[in-house]
């Protein structure tokens, strides 16, 4: 974890780009983190964490096809690279291995 | 869609490899929003999504082609700025100067009418409070329109929960409050138990619920407190109340408030500066009649519901008051709603708001004219920077990085000038506070919204000042730069001249303007108000013991002031000319007719001694009767006015309007001015105290000498007759001056106005001629070695700025004519506007101006033409 690390919002945006596979992109994983999350987000927010994941090389993009929808405009989509994936599960291991640290109390 | 400005703004800024995902993605959750939300609501969010990528994370993903030159560019601009800046010291100390003066004169006025802004928005939700006000049918009612009947209130929130929410009444009396030997004289409001919850003022001890609903409690603020106590945790003890009926009373403070905002239209309602809190009690204690009946008059404060509309509120309270209350009371009036937020600003005819449109106005022409300065020099010095513009465009700077630069520059100067004047305000602010009477905060108090206006404002100015030189400049043809020529300098001179024009032509008018404002406020500060006002001194502070045994203590009082040698004579009155003359009007008429079909006359009270204190005129018949002769009751005594109007000598009877017995005029007194110059002198009639069982100043007419010395001997004396009473006086110049008071503020403002104004125009002139010197040195020069002499070359650089005045000055004078008789017209008396008034100003100007433009051209005038000619 010495060289790079992800932040809280980061690592959501790349958790989700990789679960909606050929579907990620900026809106759609907006509205999934409105929904799933019940969380405001705003889209800027959004762009530039992907941009920024991409300069990180946990993302690669391309545009999309045209449609009919949205004025015509095309869609970048995003998909995760080996090492944003790599990236992910350092930390979701990390996150398991602290949390074991922690005495397991009993709920409810 | 295409065509909104805010995708238009997104594809200026956007990075164009990423605007398409992102205009996309906007477009897309729009059309989302539409589903979940509706249209507007939809079209806001795509506003407040757009304007999110107006940051960083964006804007640094757009490629500068010329990034890494960019910085270097702007050193050097900044550089030569300076370069130049220094090379001309005297036209950058110019331009400096007004925006300074300019900016600093803004900030001034700005804040005091920021504050002014401020004023109420300390009550809890402003938004939905009003006062009731009283519209009588015929002109003019008997009381001032803020008395409402006392049952209008609370009979609406019984009747209309739905439409009212709460009610506030209350009336205010001047009290003497002691602790000890302690005695001070506060303003109190007798009212509900509603005041802490309707207001939101703060309580700091104390239970709200229970503080105002029993007798002899007090609420007191933090001030009176450490005033009385020297802390602010004073519940459970006592002051002592000196009522006008029951005399000394122990009142328990129930609670203590923080401290009031120093303006609001409650505790300072009218300038009362209220300080302690009464219950509604406590109106038997003063003689205010009931709270819970028709007749009483009150102040009343309501609280809307939320949604309700103003107008259907008001037309609701006449409904009651028609349905409810006996034929008498409602019968000549109606009932209006003031919202309260607005309610400082408006009332008194608009004093207020009329005082911050004038001062706005003044403002503003003050930084258009330093804008003014401003653009002209640079057109004039422009010459000097025509090379580099030249040299820039050919080495491939483009006619946009001209502009930027030149418009950089004028910014870059307006924030110096800004920076200095928030500078030169914090230094002055006390002065200028205290000169215009008005309270003005550290900038440290001021909030941020203030601050953004600030920066906005000087954005604003720093472009207005940069936009038509730095067109200019920058769209010069590079080869006609490069020579350092214009070609077209026909269009440029007029605009010029133009504005030098509008230069003088706003100085001429502010000049007039304040002239003409000062000597009409010297008029009626000096005018013949119809009483002597000097040597006057008023004392307000007296015990109220309105029976006939208070009235036989006053009388022994008067008896040993009149002891003094200081004291010439001593008045027992309600009130004094222009200041809370008359306690209500009625009408009069001749006894045995209908009073109804009488006058509405001002009803005051005062003794026999009053003609002589205020040093009235009596036309015929006594002041009531003979000092020293016993009292006669039923007597009144009738200014001209109401003389004339009701034909009545003096021996004749009268009935008056409230009171069941006739009285017979014993005097007739010539009119006096008892309210402002605003206003036509009104009949009036007086009362004798004794018959009118009422009485609130002691006035004493001092004999010539030391002023000081007379008031620490009255003084003194009040302190052997009244120990429990503080001594309170004021004189009745200075209560003159605050009848008059915005007139005065706007006095002193267009006075530092037009010594600012005319500041910026002649160093601007003064700038002007030098440079124009400067280009003609050639020209002056050739006319010198062809015979012309010294006058003649002064005749020919005046001569341009003469014809320019008279123009200003013929454009000015219809105007400015219009504009002062307008304002004139605001006042009942008023000065005539005489010739002079336009003739001496416009001479003071043109004169000025012509020995300047001489004295700088002067040097030039004489200087050797061979050194002028043989320069290239």
């Amino acid at each position: 974890m010495a060289k790079e690390y992800l932040g809280e919002f980061e690592e959501l945006v790349l958790t989700l780009v990789a679960a909606l596979r050929e579907d990620a992109y900026g809106a759609a994983i907006a509205e999934e983190i409105e929904t799933r999350m019940k969380r405001e987000v705003n889209l800027s927010a959004v762009h530039v964490t992907l941009y920024r994941l991409e300069d990180k090389g946990f993302l690669k993009s391309s545009m999309g096809g045209g449609t009919n929808e949205r004025g015509g405009r095309r869609k970048r989509i995003y998909i995760i690279t080996n090492a944003g994936l790599a990236m992910l599960k350092v930390m979701k291991e990390a996150r398991v291995n602290l949390w074991k640290l922690v005495p397991q109390l009993k709920m409810g | 869609m295409e065509q909104s400005w805010i995708i238009r703004f997104l594809r200026w800024f956007c990075p164009p490899h990423l605007l398409e995902e992102i205009e996309g993605d906007l477009l897309q959750k729009f059309e989302r929003d539409i589903k979940l939300f509706g249209e507007r609501k939809a079209k806001r969010r795509l506003l407040c999504n757009t304007l999110r990528f107006f940051r960083p994370g964006i804007l640094l993903r757009n490629k500068f082609s010329i990034e890494h030159n960019r910085a270097t560019m702007y050193k050097s601009y900044f550089k030569i700025m300076m370069r130049n800046m220094l090379r001309q010291k005297f036209y950058s100390a110019i331009t400096m100067l007004g925006l300074t003066v300019g900016i600093t004169f803004a900030l001034l006025i700005g804040i005091f009418i920021w504050g002014e802004l401020q004023v109420n928005t300390d009550l809890k939700e402003i938004d939905r409070l009003y006062l009731m006000e009283t519209n009588y049918k015929t002109d003019e009612g008997n009381q001032p329109p803020f008395f409402v009947p006392a049952l209008l209130g609370q009979a609406a929130i019984e009747q209309y929960p739905t439409l009212f929410e709460k009610y506030y009444r209350f009336r205010d009396r001047g009290i003497t409050v002691s602790k000890d030997d302690h005695h001070v004289r506060l303003q109190s409001m007798i009212g509900d138990s509603t005041f802490f919850d309707m207001f939101g003022f703060r309580v700091l001890h104390g239970d709200p619920q229970n503080a105002l609903n029993k007798p002899n409690t007090i609420v007191i603020t933090e001030k009176i407190a450490r005033q009385f106590f020297d802390r602010s945790d004073v519940t459970g003890e006592s002051l002592t109340v000196n009522t006008e009926v029951n005399g000394l009373k122990e009142h328990v403070i129930t609670a203590v408030i923080a401290d009031v905002q120093e303006k609001n239209s409650v505790t300072d309602f009218m300038n009362s500066d209220a300080q302690v809190f009464l219950p509604q009690e406590s109106r038997v204690d003063f003689n205010l009649g009931f709270q819970d009946e028709w007749n009483t008059s009150i102040i009343t404060y309501l609280k809307l519901t939320e949604g309700t509309f103003p107008g259907e509120a008001a037309a609701t309270l006449n409904k009651i008051l028609q349905k409810d209350a006996p034929q008498d009371i409602s019968s000549d009036k109606t009932i209006v709603l003031n919202p309260l937020s607005n309610y400082y600003l408006l009332t008194n005819h608009g004093a207020v708001q009329k005082l911050i449109i004038s001062l706005s106005v003044i403002v503003a022409f003050i930084l258009l004219l330093a804008i003014t300065n401003f653009v002209n020099i640079s057109i004039a010095s422009s010459f000097s920077r025509l090379k580099e513009v030249g040299v820039r465009k050919v080495i491939g700077g483009v006619k946009r990085q001209v502009l930027i630069q030149f418009l950089s520059e004028s910014l870059l100067l307006a924030i110096v000038s800004g920076t200095l004047s928030l500078l030169l305000y914090e230094i002055l602010h006390h002065y200028f506070a205290e000169v215009l009477g008005v309270s003005l905060p550290s900038l440290l108090e001021m909030d941020l919204l203030f601050w953004w206006y600030f920066l906005m404002g000087i954005v604003v100015i720093g472009l207005l000042a940069g936009l038509y030189p730095s067109f200019y400049l920058s769209s010069t043809g590079t080869i006609e730069s490069l020579k350092g020529k214009f070609n077209s300098v026909r269009g440029t001179l007029r605009f010029s001249r133009g504005l030098v024009g509008f230069q003088f032509l706003v100085a001429v008018f502010i000049l007039v303007t304040s002239v003409v404002m000062s000597r009409q406020i010297s008029y009626f500060m000096e005018a013949d108000l119809g009483y002597d006002k000097s040597q006057v001194l008023i004392v307000s502070s007296l015990p109220r013991i309105w029976t006939e045994e208070g009235m036989n203590k006053m009388e022994i009082a008067k008896r040993e002031f009149l002891t003094s040698p200081r004291i010439n004579s001593v008045s027992l009155s309600w009130g004094s000319p222009n200041f809370n003359f008359e306690p209500y009007k009625a009408n009069i008429n001749h006894a045995g007719q209908p009073v109804e079909k009488g006058i509405l006359t001002s009803m005051s009270s005062a003794d026999e001694a009053y003609v002589d204190v205020y040093g009235l005129k009596l036309l015929d018949g006594k002041f009531f009767f003979d000092e020293g002769e016993p009292f006669q009751a039923n007597r009144l005594v009738l200014n001209e006015s109401a003389q004339k109007v009701l034909g009545i000598h003096v021996g004749d009877k009268l009935d008056i309007q409230f009171s069941d017995q006739p009285f017979t005029v014993a005097g007739i007194v010539k009119d006096f001015h008892f309210e402002s110059m605003h206003e036509k002198i009104k009949p009036v009639a007086f009362l004798h105290n004794r018959d009118f069982q009422a009485y609130r100043y002691f006035s004493f007419k001092l004999n010539p000498g030391s002023l000081e010395q007379s008031v620490q001997e009255v003084e003194q004396l009040w302190k052997d007759i009244f120990p429990n009473d503080p001594f309170v006086y004021a004189f009745t110049d200075d209560r003159l001056a605050i009848t008059y008071q915005t007139e005065l503020q706007l006095r002193k403002a267009t006075t530092v106005a037009s010594v600012l104004i005319l500041i910026i125009v002649l160093t601007g002139v003064l700038g002007l001629v030098s440079l124009s010197v400067a280009k003609r040195n050639k020209e002056i020069g050739i006319r010198k070695v062809l015979g012309a002499t010294v006058s003649n070359i002064l005749l020919l650089i005046s001569r341009e700025y003469a014809f320019l005045m008279i123009i200003a000055f013929a454009l000015s004078i219809p105007v400015n004519y219009f504009f002062i008789s307008q304002w004139l017209s605001g006042f009942a008396y008023h000065m005539e506007v005489s010739g002079w008034m336009f003739i001496v100003p416009i001479l003071a100007l043109f004169c000025i101006t012509i020995i300047m433009v001489c004295a700088q051209s002067f040097k030039t005038a004489i200087s050797d033409p061979v050194k002028s000619l043989k320069h290239e």
